[in-house]
């Protein structure tokens, strides 16, 4: 099982989209520190960076690497091994490339230049975007023949999370705005882990800006430890999820 | 308005050319308390006081005298909710004592020290500590407070006094002191030409500073840090407000500056840094707000659409979250020559200002506004991209409020 995953790992290690991808990371992580002066500007922009670009490049690579190794899947379903020991080697060895790519890009030059908790909040959502992303893309890719739709899905699902959830958010608040729903919209925001991790950011960095009576309700629960444990507890099931679906899948189905 | 200095010349040559006894208070002295002291003294003496600790009912000082101490006595009035020393007399002056534990009273406004309708009075080098107000005038004139060190450990807002407090005044000098712990560190109410220069007001329950009805006035170089709210400039006339430092006024109704009903009065190189709003305007009318530096602040101008006529100009916008916010749809005052961090334009003709205008008014900043719970939204992907679609397409934001020639790099860098 080990084998399996350290395979795909350093297989991908060896890939050169990863490759680009973790340059890419590395020359906006390290860069931005470099060019700007104000730390807490600089943790803004890698929060957006994180929050776009992991999940988008995360999915469509998880994507096209399992297609591209189905023979190798294949290859390795005849050998007697254990099914479930197979998919979780694959699921572990592309999160484990991706999460590297991430450590090494944003992560290292976070801690190196500004180690503040708000720098542990973002790494920790730069990770387990990458995670829940690869888990997506998986799931996507196992129930679906074609590659070519199941990118394109991925693609519905990455404007999904990033841009449409908040749009319908904002408009049910505005419909809703005479009442009080800030609660409700705790609750909705698990829904969409992209928020979750968004959150449990910006509530370290700016604590100004979302005063007043909704920015209180939302800065008591996630500004407090609980408020954080949650948030890390809803982001650990949305990993955990998907990859149970996976694995029903994968289990059960014809090559 | 007299200046400081010349305000202490003229007392010094009253007090010279009377010509005048010292009496000297001590416990081992003859003259054992300072009590004692005042029934002895006529106009023009001195009383020197010892070092020690005086236990001291109320002290009417209804002559004009120096009292002062060189070792810092202490004049204790032990938890009593009466004021400790009351001024009736022009020319008074009063240095170098501590006063401690005036006791808090809701029937009365106790002070460690009152002047009660004199001129000429000065009060320098005092230590005031745990006393329910600190330094109370009533209707006074041509007055200094200076170098005196106010500490309070209140908790609570409704329980606690003010620092300096000035019912009804004229050309009064509050300057060089340091002011923590109270509810409003300098209260100024009916309080006309009067000066505000060098103090620190800082962790105050309510307010560092705050006018009401008072005008003509200034301050200037003082520093208002960790304030409940800041300083508040309330139904006033021409307050000239220079090089001050408003400093992480912090919390969910706190703000840098509030500016309620006031007109006609000038905010010139001030320094706001990390409050939740920097300014805060309502119903503020042709000010000129200029050479100002906005920094770190949640917002760093809130201006309600029923000012007027207000002059924002060469002011450094230095990231904040919200630059301006507004409530109105209208733009009634004047945007020009600021430096705005997030202005991503270009300078074409190198006159270092930028050739396209800015809005300064953020969407996101008026989707809070009318959606307080937006407010879970900052810094999503999606409020992104509706940013820059309106920066496209401006269609919400008040179009009028613009600044036509936004500075390309910060004053604070020239």
């Amino acid at each position: 099982m080990q084998n399996i995953s350290y395979s795909i790992a350093s297989d991908l290690l060896k890939n050169k989209a990863i490759f680009i991808y973790g340059s890419l990371l590395a020359v906006l992580g390290w860069g931005m520190f470099l060019i700007e002066s104000q730390p807490e500007k600089t943790i803004l922009a890698l929060l957006q960076i994180t929050l776009i670009v992991v999940p988008l490049m995360t999915g469509i690579f998880a994507t096209i690497y399992y297609y591209n190794s189905a023979e190798f899947v294949q290859l390795l379903l005849i050998q007697p091994l254990r099914r479930s020991s197979i998919i979780w080697g694959i699921f572990a060895g592309l999160t484990s490339g991706f999460v590297l790519s991430f450590l090494v890009g944003i992560g290292l030059p976070l801690l190196l230049f500004y180690p503040t908790t708000a720098s542990i909040h973002l790494i920790l959502s730069g990770i387990f975007l990458s995670v829940i992303f690869t888990g997506l893309a998986l799931l996507v890719s196992t129930h679906q023949q074609d590659k070519a739709r199941s990118i394109g899905f991925v693609l519905l699902l990455w404007i999904f999370f990033t841009f449409i959830f908040d749009g319908i958010l904002l408009w049910t608040m505005y419909q809703l705005a005479d009442y009080p729903i800030e609660k409700s919209i705790l609750f909705v925001t698990f829904l969409n882990p992209v928020s979750v991790a968004r959150t449990l950011v910006v509530m370290q960095t700016e604590a100004a800006a979302l005063l007043g009576l909704s920015g209180a309700i939302f800065q008591d629960f996630f500004g407090s430890l609980k408020g954080s444990f949650i948030a890390i507890l809803a982001l650990i099931i949305w990993g955990v999820i998907p990859y149970l679906f996976i694995k029903r899948k994968f289990l059960t189905r014809d090559f | 308005m007299l200046t400081r200095s010349g305000m202490i010349a003229l007392i010094l040559f009253f007090h010279c050319s009377l010509g005048a006894n010292t009496i000297t208070v001590g416990k081992n002295l003859s003259v054992k308390s300072i009590a004692q002291a005042l029934t002895l003294v006529k106009n023009g003496d001195s009383i020197l006081v010892k070092k020690g600790t005086y236990h001291e009912k109320t002290l009417m000082i209804k002559q004009s005298i120096t009292l002062f101490t060189k070792e810092s006595a202490k004049i204790d009035a032990q938890g009593v909710a009466n004021d400790l020393l009351v001024i009736f007399a022009d020319n008074v002056r009063i240095k170098g004592f501590q006063f401690v534990n005036v006791g808090v009273s809701f029937l009365k406004e106790a002070a460690a020290i009152r002047l009660v309708h004199c001129k000429n009075v000065i009060v320098e080098n005092n230590k005031i500590d745990s006393c329910f107000f600190g330094i109370y005038i009533e209707q006074a004139k041509n007055s200094i407070i200076s170098d005196n060190q106010i500490r309070g450990a209140f908790k609570d807002e409704a329980s606690a006094g003010n620092a300096i407090h000035a019912w009804k005044g004229k050309a009064l000098s509050i300057c060089n002191n340091f002011i923590t712990g109270h509810r409003d560190g300098i209260y100024f109410e009916f309080v006309n030409n009067s000066f505000i220069e060098n103090n620190k007001s800082q962790y105050n329950l309510r307010y560092g500073l705050h006018f009401m009805f008072s005008n003509d006035d200034g301050y200037e170089n003082n520093i208002f840090q960790d304030n409940g709210a800041g300083v508040a400039v309330m139904f006033s006339r021409n307050i000239i407000m220079r090089n001050n430092q408003f400093i992480h006024n912090w919390g969910g109704a706190s703000y840098g500056l509030l500016l309620k009903e006031i007109s006609d009065g000038s905010i010139d190189k001030n320094q706001f840094i990390e409050n939740t709003i920097g300014i805060m305007a309502e119903g503020a009318n042709r000010l000129t707000i200029s050479n100002n530096k906005f920094m770190l602040n949640g917002t760093a101008m809130d201006i309600k659409g029923n000012c007027l006529d207000n002059k924002i100009i060469q002011n450094d916008f230095v990231a904040n979250t919200f630059e301006v916010v507004t409530n109105s749809k209208q733009n009634n005052n004047f945007f020009n020559e600021n430096y705005w961090s997030n202005y991503s334009g270009y300078d074409l003709n190198r006159d270092s200002f930028g050739d396209i205008a800015y809005r300064p008014v953020n969407l996101f900043a008026k989707i809070t506004n009318e959606v307080p719970s937006a407010t879970f939204l900052l810094h999503s992907p999606f409020v992104r991209l509706m940013e820059i679609g309106e920066k496209i397409f401006p269609q919400f934001i008040p179009q009028s409020l613009m600044d036509k020639r936004p500075k390309i790099k910060p004053y604070a860098d020239d």
